[in-house]
């Protein structure tokens, strides 16, 4: 087996708070592999989008505390590096796009600028360089004109127009691998559809690796090759998108795809998840689903339930995968 | 104008426009020029039947919501007029307005801003029922008991400050509140979209049940076409300010005529696992409500566009119950 781009061994998140620690992500670990896209979905406080900032140690601390055995990449273990260092892998090796656009671009300064910056800090181009690589940018990532827009003002555009600056300045240091954290959720559908059509293409064109973080299971089940579930800031089942799909293994899984109602079809009652995810800073010692779960036994609520291969690449952190896909979710 | 309906309307809206005239800026004073008027609804037809659940999904700028906070009367049409049980809105006097703004209730769609902080959430609703007086003081607080419950709250809760309630908690006092003064008709304003996937289950189940049980007649704004399909019986498809088409959930899901709409539901993601290889349905922004292209309005964006899309199309009737307002319609 090669060896994947980025190793996260036992990362765990904790915010420091008034009520206490919260911990919003508890031992994770993930394989990253080269050029492949990995979609990540939870709900909110599932821990989605702390792990992304964790990678890229975006977190402030206090009051956030990160621990891990490793994250590694390219032989070296980022949890570990210096500042400098750590500052010349953010942009250039790894990079990230955000949910809201409008709130990540600087409203005063020209998008040309913003583009061209990342290339004239991990480039070195020239002032001059930097311009004519920055339209090139904004023409690859389907801003008509560019060169007529690169003066404007990230006021001056549309959403889908911003992300897809924000998408050029991440592509800007060429890296492997890019972090979009819910990047089309602020978006209209026909925007959204766009700007996924334009991150594929871009990875098939430059073999990044992409992690897609989203709450949308469509949005992930059209893009991924392989699906992190994440629930309670720990990963409750890995495995190939067909699987999670169609042979989900952990109930919170099933019970989530039928939950969402469906274009295609009309279904007379939805599937409903019981109760609310468990409060974060009083997390049981157990299956932090137990609670919710049709399934969940004495077992369930006693011992921590690691991740157990279920099939070839696939795992779950579930006592009874086996009996997931007979499971049914009352409507009430 | 037809009304797509097979049965007496409870509420019409006819050819209405609402518009908004920004604030004149110093350069507008300068330049001795009107503010940019920005034209959100321009001339929609629709009608509801009792117990219908008319959908109502469009992307930003559609005019939806704004749609829908007219019928509340909270925007003056410029044109057009809104009837209600047959009455122009418009007309009524002081009476008949105080109870048509008991009959006719709205959900917002964020729970978080639409409660206040303060207080406790027995007493907001206790507020409306004190206010439209609805039960007698005596009996408040046990109404407010038996609303909590109909909305699946425990009755208990009613000391508890909204802060301390989950996004679905407070989404269901905020239609607690809605349902304290036994409205007939509902305008659901993306009820759900604030909400997480497993949270949404809920309150749309929630929403089906009541709306069986109270007999209730509900106008719901959504851009999740996944949570529209579901929830209702019509749906019109507006996009900048005009209906592109309506129909029967069936007529729009399974043979929609509009290239709107069939973009639309070509690019929203579906819950199969298969890796996307197609390009965007759609090319181009959605154009600014206040540069609205002249002619048919999507004709920048559309895949069939031709010389003729300069002129504006008319509404073509597909069915008794179908129309698309498109030059290459055809029943």
């Amino acid at each position: 087996m090669i060896e994947p781009l980025l190793r996260i061994t036992d990362l765990s998140v904790e915010f420091a708070t008034r009520a206490g620690a919260i911990r919003a992500n508890d031992h994770v670990s993930l394989d990253i592999r080269l050029g492949e896209t990995l979609g990540i979905v939870g709900e909110s406080g599932s821990g989605k989008s702390v792990l992304c900032r964790a990678i890229l140690r975006l977190l402030p601390s206090p009051p956030a505390k990160v621990s891990a055995k490793a994250v590694m990449f390219g032989g070296r273990d980022l949890i570990r590096v210096d500042d400098k260092a750590m500052r010349a892998v953010r942009g250039r090796d790894i990079s990230m796009i955000f949910q809201n656009p409008m709130t990540s671009l600087n409203p005063v300064w020209p998008i040309g600028d913003q583009v061209g910056e990342p290339l004239r800090v991990h480039r070195g181009m020239s002032g001059p360089q930097a311009r004519r690589s920055a339209i090139e940018l904004l023409r690859r990532v389907g801003i008509p004109s560019p060169e007529k827009r690169i003066d404007d003002y990230p006021h001056q555009w549309s959403g889908g127009m911003m992300q897809r600056a924000m998408i050029a300045i991440a592509l800007a240091g060429a890296p492997k691998l890019m972090l979009a954290d819910e990047p089309t959720t602020a978006l209209d559908v026909t925007i959204q559809d766009q700007i996924l059509a334009l991150l594929l293409e871009l990875q098939r064109e430059s073999g990044m690796a992409l992690v897609l973080v989203s709450h949308d299971m469509g949005v992930i089940a059209e893009t991924a090759d392989r699906v992190a579930v994440m629930y309670a800031g720990r990963i409750v089942e890995l495995a190939p998108t067909v699987a999670i799909f169609e042979a989900p293994a952990h109930p919170y899984t099933q019970g989530l795809l039928r939950s969402i109602p469906r274009l295609e079809e009309r279904r007379a009652d939805l599937a409903v998840i019981p109760g609310q995810p468990p409060d974060l800073a009083r997390l049981p010692k157990g299956c932090a689903f137990a609670e919710r779960c049709p399934l969940a036994t004495a077992e369930c609520r006693s011992t921590a339930v690691a991740l157990r291969e279920i099939a070839p690449g696939h795992v779950a952190a579930c006592l009874y995968p086996e009996r997931v896909s007979a499971l049914s979710w009352s409507a009430a | 104008m037809t009304a797509l309906l097979t049965r007496p309307a409870v509420l019409s809206v006819e050819g209405l426009v609402v518009q908004f005239a920004k604030p004149r800026s110093a350069a507008d004073l300068a330049l001795r020029r009107r503010p940019p008027v920005l034209r959100a609804v321009d001339g929609v037809s629709l009608s509801v039947a009792p117990r219908e659940v008319l959908g109502l999904v469009g992307e930003s700028g559609s005019g939806k919501t704004t749609i829908g906070r007219a019928i509340l009367g909270l925007h003056a049409p410029i044109a057009g007029r809104i009837l209600f049980e047959g009455r122009d809105i418009a007309a009524l006097d002081a009476k008949a307005l105080r109870g048509f703004r008991r009959r006719v209730q709205m959900v917002f769609q964020d729970p978080y801003s639409s409660l206040n902080p303060k207080l406790a959430i027995g007493r907001a609703i206790g507020e409306v029922l004190r206010f439209h007086r609805i039960v007698p003081e005596a009996e408040i607080s046990g109404e407010v008991r038996r609303l909590l419950s109909l909305v699946g709250l425990l009755p208990d809760m009613s000391e508890r400050r909204p802060r301390s309630l989950s996004g679905g908690q407070r989404q269901r006092v905020g239609l607690a509140r809605a349902l304290a003064v036994r409205p007939s008709f509902m305008v659901l304003d993306e009820p759900v979209a604030a909400l997480d996937v497993s949270i949404q289950a809920q309150i749309l189940n929630l929403l089906s049940e009541l709306g069986r049980e109270l007999g209730l007649t509900m106008l719901l704004i959504a851009h999740e076409l996944g949570v529209v399909r579901h929830m209702s019986d019509r749906i019109a498809v507006m996009y900048l300010g005009q209906i592109m088409e309506q129909g029967t959930t069936e007529e729009i899901f399974e043979r929609p005529h509009h290239p709107y709409t069939r973009g639309l539901l070509a690019a929203a993601p579906k819950l199969q696992a298969a890796k996307r290889q197609r390009a965007a349905v759609l090319q181009g922004d959605i154009p600014s409500p206040l540069d609205i292209p002249s002619g048919c309005r999507f004709r920048t964006r559309c895949p069939m566009a031709a010389p003729r899309c300069v002129e504006p199309p008319a509404e073509v009737i597909l069915s008794a119950t179908h129309m698309a307002r498109c030059h290459f319609a055809a029943p």
